[in-house]
């Protein structure tokens, strides 16, 4: 059937190009359900061109087309296609490469400050407690959580108390015990990111209470005379751990100062801007504490050794400082 | 019948103006392309966000039990534990990353995430924006139905002004303007609701329309209309005839058509009433066709006519 000349003008601007709009919609759909890394080649070199056209298309269908439907139609595909088209094209392997290599330790560089003040407030929680409870054995439980102390409280013998430092497990209390203690810290890690929207102020006695249950279990092992064989427990892992909780209390601490004081960007924008690079922090810490888990739940118990063990504690406080001081760095 | 024709014109017209003007609605974001086009997102409504979400952990739900059902035997505590840790919090980032800002969820409703400024979404910003999830839900969540896991020590009022303050998170998107969530503000992301639109055939194209038989197509060319007949109705009225012609199927569209034939006849003085008593259908794509012609042509020169002419 020949086609009979079009009365309006519009009829033919629309004849002219349907066909492109078609070919574009049928390519947007392809990508939505499979993504791009599915299409093939030629297919992919049609995308910006139909979609340029398109946008054109839409210019003229704005300022001088009366087709309701055909406008709701093309500013419906072009916002769908301009999501396609200007998705990031990275794919999950090099972005987790590139935040391995340096990006972690930039994002963390970038708040050094936050990151000695949380370690301060650590310190001081831990102080206060070493004092309260070396001063007065009862305050223990002040600062330490009956569940989590697991027998190491001041009720206990000295033998007890060295027991649990070198006791060994079996395989599957090891596991359970390195994962409950991964999913609980990391869980708390995440909810200091979520929780410096509130001005940082739940960040800070998070810290603080970090701080002071260990400030009492170590003023106990002190007291008893079992100091070395307490920081050959603790360190190897808590190096890891406890830098890790550190980092997610100035993420927190970072958030909550934007919070107050987005400088001279708006609020929202500053709020995004510090969101955006302290997640990445967050995402690295809890990369952390799986490491630490990992030395905590098996290492330690296998490593009876406390010179063994100290070696490890300094390898890993080496190894973290060289990473956190020159990963990433642009080299002149 | 001028009535159907004008029915929420008021609103109507409203909207025509904003959108002309560019102005930003208030359930709207604007998006500047790199080709320099505004382009327009409905921002998507708490309940139908709540609704995608809800579908979402439906989903992890059933996968986290099958999970654990079957990692229980093989390994005791720890492998549920695990999984519900990384379930918990990597579903909907692993999920938004692979899919362009939507899960299995947002997409039934038609939701995506897109950046606030339009930019690219990126890992980052969708890790940052499900960083929050705990915060923001899933602990609000336990205290609205097991405070007593949560605040164990606590009772009474102690537990009851905890509790309060834990739930703020949940109560964020209430109060944002733009019902961004906690994680929005983190990451400068928005929810937008995009269904989408499919191309209907072109009223006033004579070949694609249904003018099968040679006796409704002869018909509509008989019905022609002089300029100064097209003069007094304006975009509103089109688009009304638009949606009438466009819901011909409808139940009532017969006798609605057939009133609006009427109406447009009188108001025009169009001569031939029994013409359009045969083919009220016709007339109306034909005075539509020719109506768009007319305003589209106007629009050319710079001259609009949103609404009709009064009397």
């Amino acid at each position: 059937m020949s086609k009979s000349e079009p009365v309006v003008w519009s009829v033919s601007f629309r004849r002219e190009r349907q066909d492109t709009w078609r070919e574009l919609e049928d390519l947007v759909n392809r990508c939505e359900r499979d993504g791009l890394a599915n299409m093939s080649a030629d297919k992919l070199a049609r995308l910006p061109v139909l979609y340029r056209a398109t946008v054109s298309a839409l210019g003229v269908a704005r300022s001088s087309l009366l087709d309701q439907n055909l406008r709701d139609y093309l500013e419906a595909l072009v916002a769908r296609s301009y999501l396609v088209v200007y998705s990031p094209k990275r794919a999950v392997g090099q972005v987790l490469r590139e935040f391995l290599i340096g990006g972690f330790a930039e994002s963390v560089r970038s708040i050094r400050w936050h990151v000695l003040v949380a370690f301060l407030v650590l310190l001081v929680g831990g102080a206060i407690s070493f004092a309260m409870v070396s001063n007065d054995s009862s305050s223990y439980y002040m600062f330490v959580d009956r569940g989590l102390a697991g027998g190491r409280d001041p009720m206990a013998t000295t033998e007890e108390l060295r027991e649990t430092l070198f006791a060994t497990q079996d395989y599957e209390g090891l596991v359970t015990f390195a994962v409950m203690l991964f999913t609980h810290n990391s869980s708390v890690g995440i909810l200091a990111y979520g929780l410096g929207f509130a001005l940082g102020m739940p960040v800070l006695l998070l810290l603080l209470q970090t701080g002071m249950m260990l400030g009492g279990m170590t003023a106990l092992f002190h007291s008893r005379g079992l100091a070395i064989e307490w920081w050959s427990w603790i360190l190897p892992h808590g190096v890891t751990e406890l830098s890790a909780i550190v980092l997610c209390g100035a993420a927190g601490l970072a958030i909550g100062q934007r919070v107050i004081f987005p400088g001279r960007d708006s609020r929202s924008v500053a709020m995004a801007k510090i969101g955006r690079s302290m997640g990445a922090v967050i995402a690295g810490s809890v990369a952390m504490l799986l490491v630490a888990g990992i030395v905590e739940g098996i290492f330690r118990q296998v490593v009876q050794s406390i010179p063994l063990r100290y070696l490890l504690a300094v390898t890993f406080t080496v190894l973290w400082m060289a990473y956190f001081c020159m990963a990433g760095r642009k080299s002149r | 019948m001028d009535g159907l024709l004008l029915h929420g014109g008021a609103q109507i017209t409203m909207t025509t103006a904003a959108r002309t003007n560019s102005e930003p609605e208030p359930t709207m974001v604007t998006v500047r392309t790199p080709e320099g086009m505004l382009l327009h997102f409905q921002l998507a409504s708490v309940s139908e966000r709540f609704v995608a979400m809800a579908i979402d952990l439906m989903f992890v739900g059933l996968a986290l039990g099958l999970a654990s059902l079957i990692l229980s035997f093989a390994f005791g505590m720890a492998m549920p534990l695990l999984g519900f840790f990384f379930l918990r919090h990597c579903y909907f980032l692993w999920f938004e990353t692979r899919g362009k800002g939507t899960t299995f969820g947002k997409r039934r409703l038609h939701l995506r995430v897109i950046r606030a400024d339009g930019g690219p979404l990126t890992m980052e910003i969708l890790l940052a924006r499900n960083l929050t999830r705990d915060v923001e839900f899933f602990v609000p969540f336990v205290v609205l139905i097991a405070p007593q896991m949560l605040f164990a020590d606590h009772e009474g009022l102690v537990r009851l002004a905890a509790s309060m303050w834990v739930l703020v998170p949940l109560a964020v998107p209430f109060w944002h303007p733009q019902n961004q969530r906690l994680g929005d503000l983190l990451a400068g992301t928005q929810v937008i609701v995009a269904p989408p639109v499919a191309m209907l055939r072109d009223l006033a194209d004579a070949d694609s329309s249904n003018a099968k038989n040679a006796d409704s197509a002869s018909a509509m060319a008989r019905f022609t209309f002089a300029n100064s007949q097209l003069e007094i109705y304006g975009e509103h009225e089109l688009k009304v005839l638009e949606d009438l012609l466009r819901k011909s199927s409808a139940l009532g569209a017969k006798k609605a058509q057939r009133a609006a034939a009427k109406s447009i006849a009188k108001r025009i003085g169009f001569a031939d009433v029994r013409a359009i008593d045969l083919y009220e259908k016709e007339f109306l794509q034909a005075f539509y066709a020719a109506q768009r012609g007319h305003l589209e042509q106007q629009m050319l020169l710079g001259k609009r006519r949103l609404q009709k002419r009064e009397h």
